[in-house]
């Protein structure tokens, strides 16, 4: 492959993690700000108590698990972080596709709610192990995804399948709704056939009679040997 | 003398209740929505708020947008921006200079800092009746 593209490439790998980084951090906050105004609550409430009088037990019972559901809910925001950092320790390694893209559409969730768009995902249950890059895959997903999610109108849907096919794993992305496309490609949908080389991927478009779309990528394990080429 | 009205403009509508809550123990009035849309129709409906807190990313209409549709609408009301952006809020363009905010806060914030902000710009408000601007 050219520098240039591997360059342009690696600038567009940047900035999808940028973005998702940006709006975890955002969410963060978000978890922060809730958990800082309920304790500072417990705090007031406890400050105002009429001395000599017993404290109001009851409203600190209702506002206490709103604080253990933020810290439950940030954990987890830090596990799936965590794991979604990993994946780029091994370019290469066996990868469970559903795990992989789940963790990508949990971070996906932010933007979907932002735009009111509904994303969920639908894997199946025996999906084979497949070896190859985890990290771009879930690359592949966003320059599908991602210009989804901007150029679909409120109330839209996006729906992520996974069907293994032999020793192949085939990710659907189900795109509903209305949806104002440009003249030209998006540079994320730019960049798609480029990360689809690499993952030794294929990749179908059909638009369906209601105009809803669907985008197919078929993922199977590649050789070390492979990877060395392209 | 009359309490401080406050607006509190958040999604998330448990910072925004409990926040709103707070900021009643304080001796604010405050009341809180939990989309752009409902406060605008709230000050459309002359339930003028003089300070407003808004949260800058909200679903549909974010909050800068919500700000020039108040300050359109009332320039007196004065609108404090609640952020968890680390870059700070994006102000560029003329627009977006005609239209700033009092302040910007990020969050968590402190309530103490929070509350001697909603006073400062209730006294920039109330310079700007004095003035009879907005009215």
């Amino acid at each position: 492959m050219k520098s240039r593209k591997k360059e342009r490439l690696r600038e567009m790998q940047l900035a999808f993690i940028g973005k998702l980084m940006a709006g975890l951090s955002h969410e963060f906050k978000n978890h922060l700000a809730i958990i800082k105004e309920l304790n500072g609550l417990i705090e007031d409430l406890l400050i105002l108590e009429v001395p000599g009088q017993s404290v109001n037990s009851e409203r600190f019972k209702k506002i206490i698990p709103g604080i253990n559901e933020r810290i439950a809910q940030a954990a987890e925001m830090c596990r799936v972080l965590s794991g979604f950092s990993h994946r780029m320790d091994q370019p290469l390694s066996s990868i469970n596709v559903s795990d992989v893209l789940q963790e990508e559409i949990y971070l996906l969730r932010r933007f979907a709610q932002q735009k009111q768009v509904h994303i969920e995902s639908l894997f199946d249950g025996d999906l084979p192990a497949i070896f190859n890059d985890p990290s771009l895959l879930q690359f592949a997903v966003f320059c599908v995804v991602w210009p989804a999610l901007e150029l679909l109108e409120k109330g839209g849907r996006v729906v992520i399948t996974g069907t293994g096919k032999n020793q192949s794993v085939e990710i659907t992305a189900i795109l509903e709704g209305k949806m104002e496309r440009p003249e030209n490609d998006t540079p994320w949908e730019a960049m798609l056939p480029q990360v689809l080389e690499i993952l030794g991927a294929e990749f179908s478009r059909r638009i369906n009679e209601d105009g809803n779309e669907d985008v197919a990528i078929t993922i199977s394990s590649i050789e070390n040997s492979y990877r060395d080429n392209t | 003398m009359s309490k401080v009205k406050v607006l509190v403009v958040d999604d998330e509508i448990e910072f925004a209740t409990t926040l709103a809550e707070r900021l009643n123990i304080r001796g604010f009035e405050t009341t809180a929505c939990f989309c752009t849309e409902d406060a605008l129709a709230l000050i459309h409906a002359k339930n003028i708020p003089d300070v407003v807190l808004l949260d800058l990313k909200m679903p549909r209409m974010d909050g800068m947008e919500t700000l020039e549709e108040i300050k359109k609408y009332n320039p007196t009301i004065e609108v404090i921006m609640l952020t968890g952006h680390g870059g700070g809020i994006p102000l560029v363009g003329a627009d977006r200079k005609k239209f700033s905010p009092f302040d910007c806060i990020m969050k968590p914030a402190d309530i103490n800092e929070l509350t001697l902000k909603i006073n400062q710009a209730m006294a920039k408000r109330q310079a700007s009746l004095n003035k009879g601007e907005g009215t």
